[in-house]
């Protein structure tokens, strides 16, 4: 290949050997590129864009005038995968940032705002108070989910360089209210959106504005995200973000599912990323979809949506030149070398007679659970019963799963259930290994006490509720390599997150995850569509031609 | 001491014009050199603030600072009297004359300067009546405010506007970044163009053409 400019038109020009094995179809859909009709010729392609964001995936076959072009634009998209940086960051006596972070925090440095997205594991929470330590902010606000209030709390006291008396006030409950003076306020999404806490906010000023888990803004009529980035004209024109200097939003999974989803983000933190785009015209250059009609299987007609995604390369140059800097654990570019790569299992579970209800259960929906086409309101709620069925019927294969794997010599493990019925079940059956359960009724600072027993004590199963333990729960990597899942999330980012638990800074072996599924299934049919929607969001993020 | 510059700086307490240009309001002034009349600095403060609260439509608590001969304080010297962002017309008041003013201030400091001595510059002791009112009207006459226009400010969101206006008109994002790289480096965006040359920005904004 060879990535050539021509300066008098503006156009870059991608030449491709016809003969060279390149799949020039797929650059023509991922890269949004276009095939030069009359430039081609039957021994090579010429594919052109005059976007440069577009043609910089390719800037490593650039000739010099080319590579001059984009000269700075892939400087700015190397800042975004930095490994080090020689720059001093702040720190408390007796802390240090591993070199990453310290490239995180100078590429946050060098702008107005910033999405830390950086995989789970790899420590944005200390990125982003030493940011806030290097901007000497008197004044923080964090948004983040209500289970992981405290933790934001001890991390600031752990990191944080202001001088002593600082004041961290973390709004628990919406009738005590917005400390006027405090240095650092930590509120939970839920409360942030309340009108009376909402409008307490607005009376402050901030230095900076953290959000925590960005990816819980990723919808843009949701209440949270016009609290916190406006828009919508019934409740909160007055957005949060305005009344704060700088923000760093950090999630390790800016994308959970599809590229659309980075648009609130994209428009929130840096709109000149997308070229001040309106939310169709976003959705349309690089994830178009269509309501299109189906038949089912009894020849009634329904509706369903069908969804594409393109332009991968050039939405992650503008995401990483622009305002995210994300870093991988694995591979080539991660920054972890010493963690080895995880090893996925799909477990078939056998085939129980309640496990044949679940099926037969889950074929009288007559849905294609890949797209969940064909939904009604009816049938979501069938699709949750038949879901709980499915898990109640193979928790007790599960059971016998796991223990086999304990009794085979693996000393501790995760386990992760979604359903409570299920959770209570397996807890009963496996009670004689021990075992540590948190679901979502346990708070934050009883969870955090759970996950320090599971490590230091003889308690083997840690069973934990999925969406409870996947997000800010730090720990268990220390006590375990191995994680089962009893019950796989059908949303590809919550299955991630559950599975950076183990697989993070800190964690000396080598991961392995099993996804106990019943053949054929949903759960089976669901998580293959994970699979490939992890794959979409890899190549919007994180691939490298 | 001789008093160079006063500055008051009145807000609601956002941190820069940036996100909330509209409700931030400096006003600066030049103070004829005054030696040693401490009075003189509450007054000017005291009529600055007053001057403050009519644009600003409601009392507000002023921060000023004060910079000194010897530079205690590091506050910049306003080369000349300024006000941003005007949104109400203040009350018209008779101006004097300069002769009036100065044989007012000389009479004032006659009475006082021997008590005077040594002052402390920042305790602000009551005055007496007529130096008040002398240094009052003189400030009055100095900021003149019916002489100004209001500077019209640039807000972020007329910015997104025009940029996306253009956009539509000449589809063409490449130019329009590139016309923005002239005013801030990449990677700083278009909302961080500095409120001086947001007018600059947006001639050339205007006069680009399509292809």
């Amino acid at each position: 290949m060879i990535l050539d400019y021509n300066p008098s038109n503006g156009y870059f020009f991608l030449r491709v050997s016809r003969s060279s094995g390149v799949d020039i179809q797929s650059i023509l859909e991922e890269h949004g590129l276009d095939m030069s009709s009359t430039a081609s010729t039957p021994g090579e392609a010429v594919l052109m864009t005059k976007e440069p964001y577009a043609a910089v995936a390719f800037h490593q076959y650039a000739t010099p005038p080319a590579a001059a072009q984009l000269l700075q634009l892939q400087s700015r998209i190397d800042g975004s995968w930095a490994k080090d940086s020689g720059a001093h960051i702040k720190c408390p006596e007796g802390e240090e940032l591993w070199p990453f972070q310290k490239a995180g925090v100078s590429y946050a440095l060098q702008r107005q705002n910033t999405l830390i997205g950086d995989v789970p594991g790899l420590g944005k929470t200390a990125q982003a108070i030493c940011f806030a330590n290097e901007v000497s902010a008197k004044r923080v606000l964090v948004i983040c989910p209500a289970s992981i209030r405290l933790q934001w709390a001890k991390q600031i006291r752990r990191w944080t360089t202001m001088p002593w008396p600082y004041n961290i006030y973390a709004i628990l409950q919406g009738r005590h209210g917005v400390h006027p003076t405090a240095n650092w306020t930590i509120v939970s999404y839920d409360l942030a959106r309340t009108a009376g806490i909402h409008a307490a906010l607005l009376q402050g000023t901030y230095d900076l504005l953290v959000i925590d888990e960005g990816h819980y803004l990723k919808t843009v009529d949701a209440a949270r995200t016009r609290a916190v980035f406006g828009g919508g004209d019934k409740h909160h024109k007055d957005p949060i973000a305005d009344r704060c200097g700088a923000i760093l939003s950090l999630t390790g999974t800016p994308l959970p599912n599809r590229p659309r989803e980075a648009f609130v983000m994209a428009k929130g933190l840096c709109y000149d990323s997308i070229d001040w785009m309106s939310e169709d015209s976003f959705n349309s250059r690089f994830n178009p979809s269509a309501t299109r009609t189906g038949t089912r299987k009894d020849g009634s007609d329904f509706m369903y949506v069908d969804e594409r995604t393109g332009r991968h390369g050039e939405l992650q140059a503008r995401l990483r030149s622009n305002f995210m800097v994300r870093r991988e654990k694995h591979g080539p570019n991660g920054v972890m070398p010493q963690l080895k790569l995880p090893i996925f299992d799909i477990v078939h579970m056998e085939e129980t007679g309640a496990v044949r209800a679940a099926l037969k259960a889950e074929s009288m929906l007559d849905i294609d659970p890949e797209d969940l086409s064909g939904t009604d309101g009816a049938t979501l709620g069938a699709i949750a019963t038949v879901r709980r069925m499915m898990g109640e019927a193979l928790a007790p294969l599960v059971a016998d799963y796991v223990a086999m794997i304990l009794d085979g010599g693996q000393e501790k493990l995760l386990l992760y259930a979604y359903h409570k019925s299920v959770i209570t079940f397996l807890e009963e059956k496996l009670r004689r290994y021990g075992v540590i359960v948190v679901d979502g009724s346990v708070g934050p600072e009883k969870k955090q006490a759970r996950v320090d027993e599971f490590a230091v004590g003889k308690k083997r199963i840690f069973l934990g509720q999925l969406l409870a333990i996947g997000t800010g729960t730090d720990g268990l990597q220390h006590a375990t390599d191995k994680g089962v899942f009893a019950e796989p999330d059908w949303v590809h980012g919550n299955n991630q997150q559950a599975v950076d638990r183990i697989d993070r800074g800190g964690q000396l072996g080598a991961v392995s995850i099993d996804f106990c599924v019943a053949r054929d299934s949903f759960s089976e049919k669901i998580l293959a569509k994970a699979l490939r929607k992890g794959q979409t969001v890899f190549k919007a993020l994180d691939r490298r031609v | 001491m001789t008093i160079q510059a006063i500055t008051v700086r009145i807000s609601d307490g956002i941190k820069t014009g940036d996100y909330a240009p509209s409700k931030l309001y400096d006003l600066s002034a030049n103070v004829i050199d005054f030696d040693n009349v401490d009075e003189a600095l509450a007054s000017a403060i005291a009529t600055l603030q007053r001057a403050g609260d009519h644009f600003l439509g409601r009392a507000v608590a002023p921060k000023y600072s004060i910079t000194t001969g010897d530079g205690v304080n590091k506050a910049p010297l306003p080369s000349e009297t300024e006000i941003r962002s005007s949104t109400a017309e203040p009350t018209k008041r008779t101006r004097r004359t300069k002769a009036e003013i100065e044989a007012d201030l000389i009479a004032a400091q006659a009475g006082k300067d021997a008590g005077r001595e040594g002052a402390d510059p920042t305790l602000l002791a009551e005055g007496d009546a007529a130096l008040d009112a002398a240094i009052e009207e003189d400030f009055t006459g100095l900021e003149d405010f019916d002489a100004l226009e209001p500077v019209a400010t640039i807000t972020d969101a007329d910015l997104n506007d025009a940029v996306q206006k253009k956009n539509r008109e000449i589809a063409n994002p490449v130019a329009i970044r590139t016309t923005i790289a002239e005013f801030i480096a990449p990677p700083g965006q278009l909302r961080q163009i500095k409120q001086e040359d947001r007018a600059a920005f947006l001639v050339k904004l205007v006069a680009l053409k399509k292809a």
